[in-house]
């Protein structure tokens, strides 16, 4: 818990000091190369522009989860009349079901809260904080993200936080009522590598979640308006949550000759994220005198996966 | 444990305890016949310097028979809560003025002079001429340097011309105002006042002495004789280093203030003051000896607590230097500038001031033909009232920045909204004060200093910016400006609300007419007048043959002929900014481009906030005329235009129109605005480094890796590339082993180290 917290505060406070932590943590990505499903559901909007921004960004992100999914099935997207609150709790158990090992649920629309309850607005009954924890309870999938890109929607970011779960909410509570821009933000970082800063084609929740923070605060700032929303994450260790593949790993993701390029490009990232671990304990000069040969050998290894994938100059 | 932690203690130590600030103010000399006559004789033996015996004499007094003598000795003998309790009984079921006016006194000892001015305004409730409480008054507002002192002073002195508290209040204003002559003719009326009271002569010779010094006479004499009366009478020298403080010179006032802690270490003041000072000067490690010795004197002083705990916060500012080339020989060192920021803000500002530092010492060090003999110290604080503090002592203080001779300091731009003032013009303006004050040992007047630092800002600095403001207008059209032998005291002791300011516009105004019709170096020659001690007149005499009523005659012509339209038709001219306003709700384009250029007509070189060249672009761009929107901002950014959002907006516009080179340089003058936006530092090192600029090129990445940027590797490669350019391939190399330390997968790094593991790359 400990440890959650402080990551959750580095995310959320201080963007400079993330790399060190993802360094320090030395935890391999692995969901990349992973079974995964996922639910991505747009709500009502409420009016034309509203109504298409959802359809935009669900779309938008759906394409993003199934570059890291084996079959395109596996990734969901509910929309317009599809999304009722049944056909949500009903894909949630389908997705499930096969015990994953990453299920990401993403909502992306407009929220309300009363008294009692956080609803998420869909065709016909809202969904409500209570089917999401009713829902998720027997997800045994040993990591999970639940991302709540919705006005309101930091009121259910205490009761759907455990242990293996992710959780992003795009405002810090209840009290946050306003439409909230963070699902733009987060459909641009999963459209490009804009926010790919390691520029490892790994788009990482951490990652995604930093990008669309900081653009939905300096939104707010560039407009000179009072900030209506601050995102909020909870759960250990984001940067181990792939949600995303892009560049050359996207377009190769179906070619063996690729994939055992790209296990080979695995191995020294470990060793390279070992050797960076490693870093504080070492003498300056040491270090980079390891790090040279091996940054060399990732280099020519990348050269070899572009020369296979066709990856161009241009796609930086 | 740092010295405020330390401090802290103490501090409720203090509150928990006895309020006993003992022995340590300036000696207070009863002028008024207010005080009771017990206290004669223990006053006699505290005047002469018998502070054992006059203890004594005091403590017999927390017996007498009356409450108030109980009260005034309590507060003598610095223990406060005894006195603040005794004052309160005595003041209960009272309604004598005196009670309440001496209650007043124990508050202004312990420097809550709001409280102080609270109980005076009480005393005058029950008689409302009653001198003793208009006096403190005049004191409590003496210590806001409000113009007002004088002024009551003036009535005060014309019901009682013989009040020697008074004459002796006037005559401290007048040398602060450095009309010597007229404080000489004051201390001359008192003396024989004092003498046939009886009372000593201590604070007039201590005046005296000031006076001399405002005049570069020895001061040796009136000290000697205000020793024989009081031989610890430390406050001489303190009271002389004030005169020294108003007219900047610092080190001067260390030396003065040193022998008044030595003769009378109980000083507070002078503890606090010698602290203070030797910040100005930047001994940081005496500033915190003398005030922890004045804190541990007294600790009620807000000024002292401030400025302890500013020094913790400046030990963890970081600290660079840099060696200014002369700029016709790079083999010579002109000089060194020590830069000392916020660490939040030091990575994203230093490469700025470094630049400017550099400009400002090349170009000053010309222009005034002085070679700075000292390191320069160059401040910027990200937090105002720590630079409220690091000047003033105080926080919440208006200014942007100050200069103490060699070291200057100022807000960083962080430390105020976004775009709210041009830091580089701000920086430009203090570091000419640095040639100027010491270009003359610092005895300049306050006009000349503030004019000239004015006038480098239009003519040299790096923004163009010559509005006068509304406020100079009004002045000019009401024939308020201030004749140029007494424009200083528009700066010291203003009279009416907006003055200073428009005592720093007239100053440039001054300075600026001087060089156009006489030349730059007129303005020098009345420099090397001011450092042999000239009045106004003669440095005008010398520099331009004429003197300071002449030169005023000549001033006023010239401010007639190019404001004086504009400042008597200011009302027509608020008029047109209304119409124009009312346009703009209305959404009425058409009529709000007429107006705006109307206005523009009448005040073209209006260019700072609510000026019309913005709006007038706004409304060709709701007309669609984007292109002519455009020149409109073209033109007002030459004048010195430097409002954020529209020079954001021309940078679009231009880099629309693939203008690069004027995108690049509107850019640039956002970054002295608004230094803090990745995008802006991110494109000008790309373009700088296309434009193989690559000093400009380094600086910008370095700024924009100053604000810990989401993906610095670019920045770092662009870094690269820039050392490539010039030729240094260690430093490249370095560059991109740091980039692909943060992004490993970095193909333009990648590729670039490849390079230069094959040996491709050998430039």
């Amino acid at each position: 818990m400990a440890i959650a917290t402080k990551v959750e505060t580095l995310v959320m406070v201080n963007r400079s000091h993330i790399s060190m932590v993802l360094v320090m943590l030395l935890l391999p990505i692995t969901s990349a190369y992973a079974k995964s499903t996922g639910l991505v559901v747009t709500g009502i909007g409420g009016n034309e522009e509203y109504a298409e921004q959802f359809l935009r960004h669900g779309d938008v992100v759906i394409d993003a989860l199934r570059t890291i999914s084996e079959r395109d099935e596996d990734m969901v997207l509910l929309q317009g009349e599809d999304a009722t609150r049944q056909s949500v709790l009903d894909s949630i158990e389908t997705l499930t079901a096969n015990k994953p090992d990453t299920f990401f649920l993403i909502l992306i629309g407009h929220g309300t809260v009363d008294a009692e309850n956080w609803r998420f607005n869909l065709p016909g009954n809202d969904l409500n904080t209570e089917d999401l924890v009713s829902a998720l309870a027997p997800v045994d999938a040993p990591n999970q993200l639940v991302m709540v890109g919705t006005s309101a929607s930091g009121a259910v970011l205490d009761t759907l936080s455990q242990p293996g779960r992710y959780v992003v909410t795009a405002t810090k509570s209840g009290g946050e009522l306003n439409a909230v821009r963070f699902p733009e933000f987060l459909s641009k970082a999963m459209e490009s590598s804009v926010a790919d800063t390691d520029r490892n084609e790994i788009l990482t929740l951490a990652e995604v979640y930093r990008y669309a923070n900081e653009k939905t605060q300096d939104y707010y700032e560039d407009q000179k308006l009072l900030a209506s929303e601050h995102a909020r994450i909870t759960g250990e260790n984001p940067e181990r949550i792939a949600m995303a593949r892009l560049g050359s790993l996207k377009t190769a993701k179906d070619d063996p000759a690729v994939a055992k390029l790209l296990d080979q490009r695995l191995a020294l990232e470990d060793e390279f994220l070992a050797l960076k671990a490693k870093k504080p304990e070492m003498q300056t000069l040491d270090f980079y005198n390891a790090l040279e040969p091996l940054l060399i050998s990732i280099a020519k290894l990348q050269q070899e996966i572009d020369a296979v994938t066709g990856w161009v100059e241009t796609n930086e | 444990m740092n010295s405020l932690k330390r401090n802290r203690l103490h501090l409720f130590a203090f509150i928990g305890a006895l309020f006993f600030v003992a022995d340590a103010n300036a000696l207070t000399i009863h002028y008024g016949d207010e005080r009771h006559e017990a206290f004669h004789d223990c006053d006699q033996l505290s005047y002469e310097g018998e502070n054992q015996a006059a203890q004594s004499c005091y403590e017999q007094l927390l017996n007498h028979e009356v409450l108030l003598v109980q009260a005034d000795a309590a507060a003598t003998l610095g223990d406060i809560r005894g006195a603040n309790k005794l004052f309160r009984q005595a003041a209960s079921d009272s309604n004598d003025p005196l009670i309440k006016t001496r209650w007043a006194m124990l508050y202004l000892q312990t420097h809550q002079t709001s409280d102080a001015v609270s109980l005076l305004r009480e005393a005058l409730l029950y008689d409302e001429g009653y001198l003793p409480a208009r006096l403190g008054l005049v004191e409590a507002t003496m210590r806001t340097y409000e113009g007002r002192a004088r002024e009551d002073l003036y009535y005060i002195l014309a019901e009682s011309p013989e009040n020697m508290h008074a004459l002796m209040l006037q005559a401290r204003i007048e040398l602060e105002l450095q009309n010597t002559d007229v404080a000489r003719d004051i201390l001359a009326k008192v003396r024989p006042l004092l003498e046939a009271a009886g009372l000593p002569l201590l604070e007039h010779h201590a005046l005296q002495a000031s006076a001399n010094l405002l005049e570069a006479e020895p001061i040796d004499e009136w000290v000697d004789k205000a020793l024989l009366i009081n031989p610890v009478y430390g406050d001489i020298y303190a009271t002389i280093a004030h005169y020294y403080i108003i007219t900047y010179r610092y080190r001067e006032a260390v030396d003065l203030y040193l022998k008044a802690v030595k003769l009378t270490p109980n000083l507070a003041q002078a503890q606090r003051d010698l602290g203070i000072n030797y910040l100005r000067i930047n001994n940081v490690f005496g500033a915190r000896y003398h005030i922890q010795k004045a804190f541990e004197l007294d600790p009620f002083d807000a000024e002292t607590v401030n400025t302890l705990r500013f020094l913790d916060k400046l030990d963890n500012m970081r600290v660079s230097s840099i060696d200014i080339n002369d700029p016709d020989d790079p083999r010579l060192t002109i000089g060194r500038v020590i830069i000392r920021l916020d660490r939040e803000d030091a990575d994203a500002l230093e490469p700025y001031v470094q630049d400017l530092a550099r400009d400002a010492m090349q170009v000053f060090t010309e222009r005034y033909n002085f070679r700075l003999a000292r390191p320069m110290i160059v401040e910027l604080y990200h937090d105002h009232d720590d630079f409220g503090v690091r000047t003033v002592s105080t926080p919440g203080i208006g200014l942007l920045g100050v200069t103490f001779g060699y070291l200057t300091a100022m807000d960083s731009p962080k430390a105020r909204p976004a775009g709210d003032f041009h830091w580089g013009s701000t920086l430009w303006h203090e570091i000419a004060h640095v040639f100027t004050l010491e270009k003359t040992n610092h005895r300049l007047p306050r006009w000349m200093s503030e004019g000239l630092s004015v006038y480098e800002e239009w003519n040299t600095g790096p923004l163009p910016d010559r509005s006068i403001p509304i406020d100079t207008l009004l002045a000019i059209s009401k024939g308020e400006l201030l004749p140029i032998d007494s424009l200083d005291s528009g700066f010291v002791r203003p009279t009416y609300n907006g003055q200073v300011q428009v005592s720093y516009t007239q100053a440039g105004l001054i300075c600026d007419y001087i060089s156009s019709r006489w030349g730059h170096d007129a303005l020098v020659t009345m420099l090397e007048q001011f450092a042999e001690n000239a009045s106004t007149s003669e440095a005008l005499v010398a520099a331009i043959g004429i003197d300071g009523p002449s030169f005023d005659d000549k001033f006023l012509d010239h401010i007639e002929e190019k404001y004086g339209e504009l400042a008597r038709s200011l009302d027509d001219y608020q008029v047109s900014n209304r119409q124009m306003g009312r346009a703009i709700r209305a959404e009425d384009w058409v009529s709000v481009s007429v107006l705006a250029r109307k206005v523009i007509e009448r005040d073209p070189l209006r260019v700072g906030g609510g000026n019309a060249y913005e709006v007038l672009a706004r409304a060709l761009r709701e007309q669609g005329e984007e292109d002519a929107s455009m020149d409109i901002l073209i033109e007002w950014h030459k004048l010195g235009g430097h409002g954020v959002e529209s020079l954001r907006m021309l940078v679009r516009d231009l880099r629309a129109r693939k203008r690069y080179d004027e995108a690049a340089e509107v850019m640039e003058s956002i970054n002295w605005v608004s230094p803090y936006v990745v995008e802006e530092h991110r494109w000008l090192g790309d373009y700088y480094l296309e434009k193989e600029q690559t000093a400009r090129a380094i600086r910008e990445y370095d700024a924009l890796l100053g604000l810990q940027p989401e993906n610095p590797a670019e920045a770092l490669l662009g870094k690269a590339k820039a050392s490539l350019q010039n030729g240094d391939k260690e430093t490249a190399k370095r560059q991109v082993l740091y980039a692909l330390e943060q992004a490993p997968f970095f193909r333009s790094a990648q590729k670039l180290l490849l390079e230069f593991n094959e040996g491709e790359r050998v430039d």
